[in-house]
């Protein structure tokens, strides 16, 4: 990650000075992605700062100008897969069901006789934290991609290269997590009685 | 459905995360222009998109944490021969 030929971040008040204005308002960030990888406070903060420390050091081997937050989140990434998960006893889960729909919320919400093109705005009546365990309770490989699509934005090649897997499998966890998102925005709903049972 | 809303439908979610070329882009958005309950499909995902990145992009940095960042940044010299 470093290159032998910069002094590290911590050596160097012009590349601390930099690290404290480019990375650190990315940190709310990364911290709500740790929060929903780990599903857990005290991790998600241990997540956080071993994160910071790993880019900290590494700066010096960061190349300005290219993507900072990909960078960033490349090390967060790999700091949940290698210490997190394993912590948590979990393995990497990819399983969820098949059979959903592609419309499965779009449909049942427009059965519910709302305005039209008003689908959307019944989900707005959840509260936020009903919207992040539903992305927190997709199994992890579905959640991860998610996570960094929807929530932060990456592109399919940046997935691609943080999760160190193809596009194509980028593409199809995408898909299937979006589905099972869907069912469980439904689920949580039905529940909160925002809408009816259909 | 008809056969374009099928084409149109079938990679949307392409569409709208902006993984699709410059010309694959325009084909699906000259449909959407044209077909109401396409749009209003895609405009279904493309809400649903910004619905989770609001509500689960957007928690508080607790003041512990906010401390133990700033301890990183006070960290003394080490030498240059450390692993990141």
């Amino acid at each position: 990650m470093s290159t032998a030929e910069h002094a590290p971040a911590q050596e160097d008040p012009a590349l601390r000075a930099r690290f404290e204005r480019d990375v650190m308002p990315l940190l709310s960030g990364l911290y709500s992605s740790a929060l929903r990888m780990t599903r857990n406070p005290s991790d998600a903060e241990d997540l956080v700062q071993e994160t910071v420390l790993r880019a900290y050091r590494g700066f010096a081997g960061f190349q300005e100008g290219t993507n900072l937050k990909a960078w960033l989140y490349r090390i967060l990434t790999n700091s949940f897969i290698n210490t997190y998960r394993k912590r948590q006893r979990q393995p990497v889960t990819v399983e969820g069901p098949d059979d959903i729909d592609e419309w499965y919320l779009f449909d049942r919400l427009g059965a519910q006789n709302v305005e039209p093109s008003a689908e959307s705005e019944v989900l707005e009546q959840l509260p936020d934290e009903d919207v992040q365990r539903a992305l927190e309770a997709l199994p992890e490989g579905f959640r991860m991609a998610v996570l960094l699509a929807d929530v932060q934005g990456f592109s399919y090649k940046e997935i691609a290269e943080m999760m160190d897997i193809p596009i194509g499998t980028v593409m199809s966890r995408l898909h299937r997590g979006r589905k099972a998102l869907e069912k469980a925005l439904w689920d949580t709903a039905v529940e909160r009685g925002i809408v009816r049972e259909t | 459905m008809k056969p374009e809303c099928e084409q149109a439908l079938r990679d949307i979610e392409r569409f709208l995360d902006g993984e699709m070329t410059a010309p694959q882009a325009v084909e699906v958005e000259s449909h959407l222009q044209s077909c109401t309950p396409c749009m209003e499909r895609a405009d279904f995902k493309r809400h649903l998109k910004v619905l989770i990145a609001e509500r689960c992009g957007c928690d508080e940095v607790p003041q512990s944490l906010r401390l133990r960042v700033s301890a990183i940044l006070e960290e003394p010299p080490r030498p240059s021969t450390a692993e990141a």
